[in-house]
């Protein structure tokens, strides 16, 4: 759920990236980080192991533009892709308000993928919620390797509930994709708090 | 024209057998030559004994040391084999003396089998190694009989292991290292048959009817292909309608080839497991096949399955060599990232003379009894419109009435940072960069407290962050002339205007400072419109909200800029804020002195993020801010209203009680100034080390300036100077008289000490009222 402050016209927004290890979740926080003006951008938080393993999560707030009178910031979290960390992945997932999904796109992480997915859709079912509840993307990361399995392939694994929700091809560290995928899951986490029906309640407050 | 394969491998292996014929006839020849005759012999039983019994004790000692896993059925085979060969070779020696010797066909027969020792040495060599050669012909035509033969037991035990057929079959002495180089391929050469999207064609080979199951759950056997001759290919036992792979689950573990595992040298036929195989072999040759290389699943099979060893086995294979599977079995797996397939739907496609276990136990050991088909081998062989997803996209059109809300730098401010400041700009560690810090800087606004003060504690925290931007704006000359041979990004030159009447006059620093700012605050503050002017003596750079009044905002920047370096402030000022009605201005100082200055202002019409809006706006002036710190204090030094004297009064004890109350400002003293009339009062709250007067005096004629300003009523002043922060905010009394609350300190809460000023003045106006 987005906090909002009604006395200061800000709301702020969760966007969590949601993957399996090493599909390159921080590192499009990190790119993102990087691209941003300082201005518009906090300290990006990592808590990383040796050989960059995120072991708890990445946080990195940025803000963005007015919308209808209020001043949008977006919180970006990533969470732990290791098997092990689920606790964590569960704790960070709460109150998010848009999901980005990074996928590896090599053939042989395909089945990490969707593990992962299910494992996002159970966890997301503890907060008794569910997947048509909560925007999301898919983002088909590392299109810059040589073993990457062809894009029709990945919708066809991870793509498949009820609407097909929007996806990119990224390679997150070089960038490519990577504000494609933030704009299009903010504006559908804006669209979500302020489409259509959602309009009154902020003209009521 | 090339010949097939199939027959090439044929002819190899006829040649290979001729060629051990030739050898033997030639070794008997050469012994003949040098002087062995053959002779006629009498058929004594010291004689005779010994060439009827030693080969056959001797084949039977090759067949243990050779035979595995070690069974009395194969071994019986092996020797039986041998055994006919040795006589084939004893006949053939035979009519060989006859011709060279002229000898009667008896009589030469006789002393092939015992006349010569030399000679009888030379067939036991001759035998193991043309029977090397003939084995998998041997077994290709006994495997039916075998099959046949068992069949009714198998009936009765409702299966009959697979194990018995290959162990009684498969009697393959160890042949010379030679001999097993050249062994043909395990796998068979179906490769060339496949089409790799089109329905899988059967195989131009030879069928043999299935072996009649003995029971449902028997499994049917296949003869093993005759190196490059007859494919036998037996159906498995069909199950109409069920998917062969329905109770396959992913797993975990890798499918790694189990070391652990022992084969079995039992002969002893195993009974099924009931959950075995339900699903065994309905494979149909005529439906779509997926092509796998041999070689990308080898690993998966466990090394003590294969009689000589996955390497040995390797060795054997040549390029092409495919498994094949049912298109259809994988399909329903594709979805969950994996292409398994059960060992029971590929298993015909292993020559049961080259296995050393049952394709029971081979299942076993195989995670779940499926082998694990490489995807990237699997998915370019599916076709796309059976990966085509049917289900509608999402609906995203109510996206569009949003615009993006990120813009990277990379289009404007990119090229000001160097390879050195992206070094820098690494993502702390945690250790690092305390998280409490960018928490509460982030969620500055979220607090109670905050929300009452919109301004709070972000200013201070954020304090290590602005020299980051610092950085970013202090380029070199280089780096500024790399900017100018970019293009100007098109957002940005519409929204950057000059006054044409002044645009002449700007200098180029000043142009620089202000598309520089513009630049970084393009994508910060959306919906600003940023413009660019030069009037009262200073450049200004304007983003204005689009609902005021940008002349507004311009003039009454002006009412102000006199005061920002006013001689009776102890510092210069950094940033200015006024708040009225219905706009919100930061004014704030940037560029070099010597170049007249400049100043950034930027207004929005709520208070809504304002100190957002003032840290962004000091980040983006604070190179120039800096520099006009030390630069000239060029205020109105003069006493413009010097008709209003101010004089100290006594503070009341009420007044003092509110001193007492600001706790935001640190410790201050009351101080009460009133000029003669009594109409204009200053109620000053204020360090010891600071005089009241000249702040008075300022506020008053700060108070002046600000009377009747184009944004409306300005209802507080907050000035920065540096760590001190000076806050201003007038009371209009019932009977025109005018009090002045000023407040300073070293302000950590900007805020709380806003909030607080706020109550002094209700305090102080119910005081007055009273």
């Amino acid at each position: 759920m987005s906090v909002i402050n009604y006395a200061n016209r800000v709301i702020d927004f969760k966007i969590v990236y949601y993957g399996p290890g090493l599909a390159g979740k921080t590192a499009n926080l990190q790119y993102i980080y990087r691209s941003l003006p300082n201005a518009n951008r906090g300290n990006m938080i990592s808590l990383a192991t040796g050989d960059d393993r995120t072991i708890y999560f990445d946080f990195l707030p940025v803000s963005a533009l007015t919308v209808r009178g209020f001043q949008t910031r977006f919180q970006l979290y990533t969470v732990p892709g290791q098997v092990q960390y689920n606790a964590t992945r569960r704790l960070v997932l709460r109150g998010a308000d848009g999901l980005v999904f990074v996928a590896d796109s090599q053939f042989e992480r395909l089945r990490e993928n969707v593990e992962s997915f299910r494992n996002l859709e159970a966890n997301l079912h503890e907060y008794e919620s569910t997947l048509d509840e909560i925007p999301y993307v898919l983002q088909y990361n590392k299109r810059d390797l040589p073993n990457q399995a062809p894009v029709t392939y990945l919708e066809f694994v991870l793509n498949r509930r009820g609407a097909r929700v929007p996806y990119f091809e990224a390679s997150a560290i070089e960038g490519k994709g990577v504000f494609d995928t933030l704009n299009t899951v903010s504006r559908m986490a804006l669209a979500s708090e302020f489409g259509v029906g959602r309009e009154r309640r902020h003209e009521v407050s | 024209m090339p010949l097939p394969r199939a027959v090439r491998a044929r002819l190899v292996w006829a040649l290979e057998l001729s060629l051990g014929l030739e050898l033997y006839a030639c070794a008997v020849l050469a012994l003949h030559a040098r002087g062995l005759r053959a002779t006629p012999l009498e058929a004594s039983l010291a004689l005779v004994l010994p060439a009827l019994v030693i080969p056959p004790v001797f084949y039977l000692l090759v067949a243990l040391v050779s035979i595995r896993p070690l069974a009395l059925a194969p071994m019986n085979v092996s020797v039986a084999t041998m055994c006919a060969l040795h006589a084939m070779l004893v006949l053939a020696t035979g009519a060989l003396f006859m011709i060279t010797d002229l000898l009667g066909y008896g009589g030469a027969v006789a002393f092939a089998l015992w006349g010569s020792p030399t000679v009888t040495l030379l067939q036991l060599t001759a035998v193991p190694l043309v029977f090397a050669r003939l084995r998998p012909l041997v077994f290709a035509w006994l495997r039916p009989l075998m099959v046949s033969s068992r069949a009714p037991r198998a009936g009765a035990r409702a299966v009959a292991t697979q194990r018995s057929v290959p162990e009684t079959l498969s009697a393959a002495p160890s042949p010379a290292a030679a001999g097993a180089a050249t062994l043909p391929p395990m796998i068979r050469p179906l490769a060339p048959v496949v089409n790799r999207t089109a329905p899988m064609a059967r195989p131009p080979v030879v069928v043999r009817p299935a072996v009649k199951p003995a029971a449902p759950a028997a499994r049917p056997t296949t003869p093993p292909p005759a190196p490059g001759a007859v494919q036998s290919v037996a159906p498995p036992t069909p199950v109409a309608g069920q998917p062969l792979l329905k109770t396959w689950t992913p797993s975990p573990a890798p499918p790694v080839v189990s070391t652990a595992a022992t084969p079995s040298s039992s002969a002893t036929p195993v009974e099924p497991k009931p959950s075995a195989p339900s699903s065994k072999g309905a494979i149909d040759w005529t439906e779509p096949m997926v092509r796998v290389p041999f070689v990308r699943i080898a690993d998966q099979l466990p090394v003590e399955m294969f009689a000589r060893g996955r390497e040995g086995l390797k060795d054997t294979l040549r390029p092409g060599v495919s498994l094949l599977a049912p298109r259809k079995l994988l399909l329903p797996h594709l979805a969950e990232g994996l292409a398994p397939v059960k060992w029971d739907v590929v298993a015909d496609q292993f020559p049961l003379d080259e296995l050393a276990l049952s394709h029971e136990e081979i299942a076993e050991r195989l995670p779940d009894g499926s082998l694990l088909l490489p995807l990237d081998e699997v998915v370019p062989q599916i076709p796309p419109e059976l990966l085509a997803l049917s289900t509608p996209p999402a609906d995203v059109r109510q996206l569009e009435e949003f615009p993006a809300p990120f813009q990277p730098q990379a289009a404007t401010a990119e090229p000001v940072v160097g390879p050195a400041r992206r070094d820098a700009e690494s993502a702390p560690e945690i250790g690092a960069q305390p998280e409490d810090t960018v928490a509460r800087a982030d969620s500055a606004d979220e607090s109670p407290e905050s929300v009452a003060a919109p301004e709070p504690e972000v200013d201070e925290e954020v304090a290590p962050e602005e020299p980051e931007v610092e950085e970013t704006l202090a380029v070199d000359d280089d780096a500024d002339r790399s900017r100018k041979t970019q293009p100007e990004p098109p957002g940005l030159a519409a929204t950057v205007r000059a006054t044409p009447s002044a645009a002449s006059a700007i200098d180029r620093d000043k142009r620089e400072h202000a598309q520089r700012i513009a630049a970084l605050l393009t994508p910060l503050l959306n919906g600003l419109e940023i413009g660019q002017h030069d009037g009262a003596g200073t450049t200004l750079v304007t983003a204005v909200a689009p609902t005021l009044s940008e002349e507004a905002v311009i003039q009454t920047a002006a009412r102000i800029v006199p005061f920002l370096t006013d001689a009776r402030l102890p510092e210069p000022v950094t940033q200015a804020t006024l708040t009225a009605a219905g706009a919100t201005v930061v004014l704030t100082p940037f560029g070099s002195p010597s170049g007249g200055g400049a100043l950034l202002a930027t207004a929005i019409a709520s208070r809504a993020s304002l100190a957002w809006l003032e840290r962004v706006s000091r980040m983006a002036a604070r190179e120039a801010q800096s520099e006009t710190g030390r630069g000239r204090r060029s205020g109105p030094e003069a006493d413009s209203n010097a008709d209003i004297e101010l004089r100290t009064t006594a503070v009341p004890t009420a007044v003092r009680e509110l001193a007492g109350a600001l706790t935001a400002f640190g410790p201050v003293a009351p101080t009460l100034l009133r000029d003669r009339t009594g109409l204009l009062s200053a109620c000053l709250f204020l360090p010891s080390s600071l005089d009241a007067l000249p702040l008075a005096q300022f506020a008053r004629d700060l108070y002046g300036a600000l009377g009747g300003a184009e944004i409306g009523r300005v209802a507080s002043v907050i000035l920065k100077l540096g760590a001190r922060r000076v806050i201003l905010r007038s009371m209009d009394g019932e009977s025109g008289n005018v009090t002045m609350l000023v407040g300073v300190g070293r302000i950590d809460r900007p805020g709380l000490a806003r909030i607080e000023l706020d109550r002094a003045a209700t305090r102080l106006a119910a005081l007055v009222g009273s």
